[in-house]
């Protein structure tokens, strides 16, 4: 992926319209910029643009995210935009949320280190320490699985734990039913397995029998007592319809009276009394007569005869009542004889005893009328009842073990499941728990052995940054028994396995997180991948930046692209004064940050580029510019060869030199074996060593510049009257042989010095394509 | 030390690459069958494996061995 272009409006910082035109062929962009230019907004929006996070204001506590929007801008004005040549990642705001739309989708990924994140890993706790880091090893997905996984442990054996206490229960009542039994078979498993292979048919039919016979006894006993109350009330009723009989007997005996004259009498009031035409005759002889009369005479002779009238009705009464107790004592009898006969069908099959056998056969008499065969019952009631308990209580036994049968059965059945299930639930229990440790082992050996990975490499890249120093060994480990909690050791001189905070310096922490860091960045990274380095780098010596320099150009093609923002000079000028690759790296300066304004850039030239433009500049010839610009560059180039070739300089603790002195430290065998060779790259873009393109002896060149050593000072630097002596044809002299050696020196394709001693024989430029010879002074 | 990117493909998902790991484990500890892996492993990498999954895997192996050892 390469990235095209990054464009920002009321984005923090950029309160107009900011446009970075990356370029495509350079990997690393260093975007320079004093405090307060506005390097983090740009940083920040790429932060926001690729991850969920909000740059630097994470950092600061209390921090209103509102802020991304550029003060005094409306929300619907702010974008970041990100092309790239695989496409177009865009944000903007809706309310307080950043609103994301990429294509494609996902964004680029984007590993950003900012100098917080520096100093928080060097003195993190631990566990902190696991948690800064945590981002990259990504685990999330894996752990969430894993969480469910221990929740189906957990489930398990709350399944398994309750199936045992259900077992246990049934098992328990299975052994009382045992003890109670007298615990026969010397277990109870035993017995309750052969109790429960019984075969209980006889005994259910023998019970049914039973029942049946105790079912008819008891219809027939209750037929027996119903027969017996109708027989006695039959009695009753007769004795009174005697009684009311002689009483009547005895009034009629004493009237003079007809006994018909009653019922006669009763019947002419009733026809009389009746509603039909009142005729004024007698209906016996037609002869004439009153009705009234009539009926009053009839009711004054049946007023004289109440007594008599009383008497008739009685006995009528219990006559009629007699003869209803017989019919029902007849049924009685009847239903009695009749269940009686049932209840010796019943009898049949039970096992009797001979007396009640003797009992059966007196009732079974075939000549006995129905009457005498109940009266017969009546008389062998108390003996057969008798009997009948005795099967009531057999029933009763029966019944018992039936019911104790199927207790033993439901229970033994519920048992057998419980451990059936306990079973599988054990062994689906035994499988999680180690699918578990599988899953839990396998992270955690995943997490250490991506450390010892890690390790290894943040050992190589710190030992690129601090060789022959006598520390290193750095080792990242997940401390054991402790949950997400990450160490670091290393070695100081001769102690080993130390914890860095304890005997490094500042920087040197430093630099090792920021080792973590690229170790951590490089391992993770992919095609798509952008490096963000927010100004990490503070204070630091000479040889440890140009050793970082080199570390990161080294490391750069890991990385779709690396974005360096800085406000450190001395990092920048390493590109400005050909120190390091300067053609690797697209070098942009941020101009001063007003509200008005904004954002603002300019691209960054080198010292090489301002003295060839200004040399170039056939309208405008500055010859003091030129002169100093050329100054300048020659003694950049000088310090650097003497510094290469070890030249013996007056000492002076700022290191600076005189332009003279630098051209004289040269000796006269150093200078004569000083030489530069030029190769280029072959059809296959490889470098074709086979012949030099250029070969340049710098003797001849020196020479040169010490015969012009005076018009930087006299034109360039100082005022004085003999500068105006100096002819411009001097001065574009001066120019021309300081651009020719910096053309000499300067890698056409890294653009920095030949200073890289990978042969043994010569010093090189990172390209390769440049030599200086000789690679020491010679003797 | 290497620095370079070899290939143009995308950065392995340590989740993709922990899951297939832990995966081949259970598989070797004969706690999951071979079957299904794609949708396990994919799962497992995406966090979207639920205890109810997990059971049904575990219990597919179980139950297999099962029917085996009543079969024999």
């Amino acid at each position: 992926m390469k990235l095209l272009k990054l464009e920002l409006n009321a984005f923090r910082g950029a309160t107009r319209p900011f446009v970075l035109d990356f370029d495509p062929a350079r990997r690393l962009t260093m975007i320079f910029g004093e405090n307060g230019a506005g390097k983090s907004s740009i940083s920040d929006a790429l932060i926001c643009l690729c991850t969920n996070d909000h740059g630097s204001l994470d950092d600061k506590s209390g921090a209103d995210k509102s802020y991304l929007l550029a003060t005094g801008s409306a929300p619907t004005d702010l974008y970041v935009r990100l092309q790239t040549d695989q496409g177009t990642f865009s944000a903007t705001l809706a309310g307080k949320k950043i609103n994301k739309s990429h294509t494609p989708d996902p964004p680029p990924t984007l590993r950003h280190l900012r100098r917080s994140s520096v100093v928080a890993l060097s003195t993190a706790a631990p566990a902190k320490r696991y948690e800064q880091l945590a981002e990259y090893f990504d685990l999330n997905n894996i752990v969430k699985s894993e969480d469910t996984l221990r929740k189906l442990v957990t489930a398990t054996r709350a399944e398994v734990d309750n199936t045992i206490r259900l077992l246990a229960e049934g098992e328990r009542i299975l052994e009382t039913f045992w003890t109670e039994d007298g615990s026969p078979q010397g277990n109870w498993e035993r017995w309750v397995n052969a109790e429960v292979q019984k075969n209980l048919a006889a005994q259910n039919t023998q019970l049914k029998t039973i029942r049946a016979a105790l079912d008819a006894w008891n219809r027939a006993t209750i037929a027996h007592e119903n027969r017996i109350e109708t027989q006695k009330a039959g009695l009753a009723a007769a004795e009174n319809r005697k009684q009311s009989e002689a009483e009547l007997a005895q009034l009629q005996t004493e009237t003079t009276q007809h006994p018909n004259l009653l019922p006669l009498l009763e019947q002419a009031l009733h026809y009389l009394d009746s509603p039909h035409p009142q005729d004024n005759n007698c209906p016996v002889c037609a002869q004439p007569a009153d009705h009234a009369t009539l009926l009053g005479g009839i009711k004054q002779q049946l007023e004289s005869m109440t007594a008599l009238r009383s008497a008739t009705a009685a006995a009528e009464a219990a006559r009629i009542e007699h003869a209803r107790l017989q019919a029902q004592w007849q049924g009685n009898l009847d239903m009695h004889h009749a269940e009686i006969t049932r209840f010796l069908d019943a009898a049949e099959p039970l096992q009797k005893a001979p007396a009640f056998v003797t009992c059966l056969e007196q009732l079974q008499v075939p000549q006995l009328s129905p009457r005498d065969r109940t009266e017969v019952f009546g008389k062998l009631l108390p003996e057969l009842d008798q009997f009948m308990q005795g099967k009531s209580n057999e029933a009763d036994a029966i019944s018992k073990t039936i019911d104790q049968h199927a207790r033993l059965q439901v229970n033994w059945q519920s048992v057998q499941n419980s451990r059936a299930a306990a079973i599988s639930q054990s062994k689906l229990q035994k499988a999680a728990e180690e699918a578990l440790k599988i899953v839990e082992n396998s992270r955690k050996a995943y997490i250490e052995s991506e450390l010892a990975a890690i390790s290894g490499e943040v050992d190589a890249l710190y030992q690129c940054l601090h060789p022959n120093e006598n520390i290193g060994d750095i080792r990242l480990f997940l401390k054991e028994k402790t949950k997400n909690s990450l160490e670091l050791t290393a070695r100081f001189h001769n102690d080993t396995d130390i914890t860095p905070q304890s005997l490094y310096s500042e920087s040197h922490l430093d630099t090792l997180a920021l080792c973590i860091y690229f170790a951590l960045a490089k391992r993770y990274s992919g095609p798509d991948t952008i490096l963000l380095l927010d100004d990490v780098l503070s204070a630091c010596d000479d040889a440890h930046l140009d050793r970082f320099v080199t570390l990161l150009h080294d490391q750069a093609p890991c990385f779709a692209h690396v974005l360096i923002t800085t406000h450190y000079r001395p990092w920048r000028d390493r590109y400005r004064q050909q120190r390091a690759p300067q053609n690797e790296i697209h070098l942009l300066e941020l101009l001063p940050w007003t509200p008005q304004r904004g954002i603002r850039h300019q691209n960054g030239k080198n010292d090489l580029q301002e003295l060839q433009h200004a040399m170039a500049d056939d309208a405008h010839f500055d010859r003091q510019r030129i002169a100093n610009l050329a100054g300048t560059m020659l003694e950049n180039m000088l310090e650097n060869l003497a510094l290469r070739y070890a030249r013996p300089l007056p000492y002076r603790a700022r290191r600076e030199y005189a332009m003279r002195e630098l051209l004289d430290c040269f000796s006269g065998k150093l200078a004569a074996a000083l030489r530069v060779e030029h190769f280029a790259r072959g059809a296959s873009g490889k470098p074709d060593f086979s012949a030099a393109v250029n070969n340049h002896e710098l003797k001849p060149m020196l020479e040169e510049l010490k015969k012009l050593n005076a018009v930087r000072n006299q034109v360039g630097s100082h005022f004085n009257f003999d500068g105006s002596l100096i002819a411009d044809t001097d001065v574009r002299n001066f120019g021309e042989q300081v651009l020719a050696l910096a053309q000499c020196l300067v890698c056409p394709e890294s653009g920095g010095f030949p200073d890289r001693d990978k042969s043994g024989s010569w010093l090189e430029t990172r390209s390769g394509l440049v030599r200086l010879h000789p690679l020491q002074s010679p003797a | 030390m290497d620095n370079k990117i070899t290939d143009n493909q995308p950065a392995p998902n340590p989740n993709e690459v922990l899951a297939a790991q832990i995966f081949q484990k259970l598989l070797d500890a004969g706690l999951v069958a071979d079957d299904g892996q794609t949708q396990f492993t994919s799962a497992l990498a995406q966090g979207t494996l639920r205890d109810s999954d997990w059971k049904v895997a575990l219990e597919q192996v179980l139950n297999t061995a099962t029917h085996e050892t009543s079969e024999t």
